[in-house]
């Protein structure tokens, strides 16, 4: 790989290297850098001492970042050069009298027309000015089952936002512990969508209690979506209408927390746990699984022994050229430069990893 | 209208370049920190929650004693500092 720039909104700068994996954990954010995904270099700790809970991209060009803590609360915060960040003061926030608290940001997505974040306590917010302003997505508020949606361990986290690039009027969302909501009308009227999942707390208040733990759609199909859930991995492929659980070969009840897709090669990854109770890898060793067939089968491509490290929901990421990161709650990456074929480890310990995702490169 | 000295938290202190104390006038120990959140409109979302109250583990000091009422008066000089309470921890972020 050779070097390139990286381009924010007007301004282009010569990048250092081709790859920037920012980690996010529960003391600051680091930015891996790499042009041959052998040799790194680290910038960091950026917002030292903050959670940082996940990363996201505006249509300006500025990268987004989202921090939380249990002492001040959580707040969004933009940067033009991956080095001076400034909090965004009119962020999400919850009305006086709506009663909500916002306690995380959980992730953000650009719709191509709007910018999204997902939220605790469960909301949708969205903002038309790359981030500087944000409104609450009342239309999911309104949802009738809104007043029994319950919180998982996690919190009640609308964790996962989905765009229909093709049509952005069509958004999907992931909300533990209460399921996938879809909407056709740009997110004027929500409808769930999890027929054909087991659920995990059942409810009198509606067909709700669905604890979806991660969403990764095919990025030329918006239909089809894989879903890493309490109980299980999914897919659909008729946009969340119905679900076909798919785990053939994979250890343990199918238990786990992140999946994502590799653009380059189509492949899938989970990490398997042991199960809800014990939340651990299975058998001691922790261990990442593919799939190179939409989920049909899948096969262990790394494994390492006597290890009981997690992965959390938003702590894998791939780079849409084979490459595939992963940041565990024991704080290591490891990463694989070719799909899933061979892993190695970055040479750091950072605390423990609540977020990893690759910056876009251009 | 007092001027009181305020000093906050490091990690607060990294939102607002670095600056950890600051001259702030008011009458009360409400109207310093809101004074000093429009001074650094960044801070008010971290010291106060969405219907206003302080955040419950935000402490506040003044002259070295804990703050209970924050409509409490304030003398001209007085020493207000903000700290993060012994509290904390998460209990799961999966």
């Amino acid at each position: 790989m050779s070097s390139a720039a990286i381009r924010w909104g007007d301004d282009t700068v010569e990048a250092r290297t081709t790859t920037a994996l920012a980690i996010g954990t529960m003391k600051g954010a680091w930015i891996a850098w790499s042009d041959d995904s052998v040799d790194w270099q680290l910038d960091g700790p950026y917002l030292k001492g903050w959670q940082v809970t996940t990363f996201g991209r505006a249509a300006d060009g500025s990268h987004l970042l989202a921090t939380g803590s249990s002492w001040f609360g959580a707040a969004i915060h933009r940067s033009t050069d991956l080095e001076q960040w400034d909090q965004v003061v009119a962020g999400p926030a919850f009305d006086e009298a709506d009663g909500r608290k916002l306690e995380q940001v959980w992730t953000f997505a650009d719709s191509g027309e709007r910018l999204l974040a997902g939220v605790a306590e469960a909301a949708l917010f969205t903002s038309d000015d790359s981030g500087e302003t944000w409104s609450v997505v009342a239309g999911l508020d309104a949802h009738p089952t809104r007043k029994q949606w319950e919180p998982g361990l996690g919190g009640l986290a609308a964790h996962r936002v989905l765009v229909d690039t093709s049509n952005p009027q069509r958004m999907w969302t992931g909300i533990s512990a209460v399921g996938v909501f879809a909407t056709e009308d740009g997110g004027e009227t929500w409808e769930l969508r999890n027929e054909g999942v087991e659920v995990t707390s059942p409810s009198d208040g509606g067909d709700i209690g669905y604890c979806v733990h991660a969403l990764v759609a095919h990025p030329d199909d918006a239909d089809t979506i894989w879903r890493q859930d309490h109980r299980g991995v999914y897919r659909t492929d008729d946009g969340g209408v119905s679900w076909e659980r798919i785990e053939r070969g994979l250890p343990g009840a199918g238990f786990g927390f992140p999946i994502d897709r590799d653009a380059a090669s189509g492949a899938l990854f989970v990490v398997p746990l042991e199960s809800d109770q014990y939340r651990m890898p299975v058998d001691g060793q922790f261990a990442v699984y593919r799939s190179t067939d939409d989920g049909d089968s899948w096969h262990r491509c790394e494994a390492t022994a006597d290890s009981y490290t997690s992965v959390l929901r938003d702590a894998m990421a791939t780079d849409c050229r084979g490459g595939v990161y992963i940041g565990t709650t024991g704080g290591e990456v490891i990463h694989s430069p070719d799909g899933g074929d061979g892993w190695i480890g970055l040479p750091w310990r950072f605390p423990r990893i609540l977020s990893t995702h690759v910056l876009p490169v251009a | 209208m007092s001027r009181v000295e305020v000093t906050i938290p490091a990690m607060l202190a990294t939102l607002v370049g670095e600056e950890r104390t600051f001259q702030v006038d008011g009458e009360t120990v409400r109207d310093v920190l809101h004074e000093l959140c429009v001074r650094h409109p960044e801070l008010r979302v971290h010291l106060f929650d969405e219907i206003g109250a302080l955040r419950p583990h935000v402490s506040v000091f003044h002259d070295d004693r804990t703050v209970h009422d924050l409509d409490a008066s304030v003398a001209d000089g007085a020493r207000i500092v903000v700290l993060q309470a012994v509290s904390g921890g998460v209990a799961s972020r999966e």
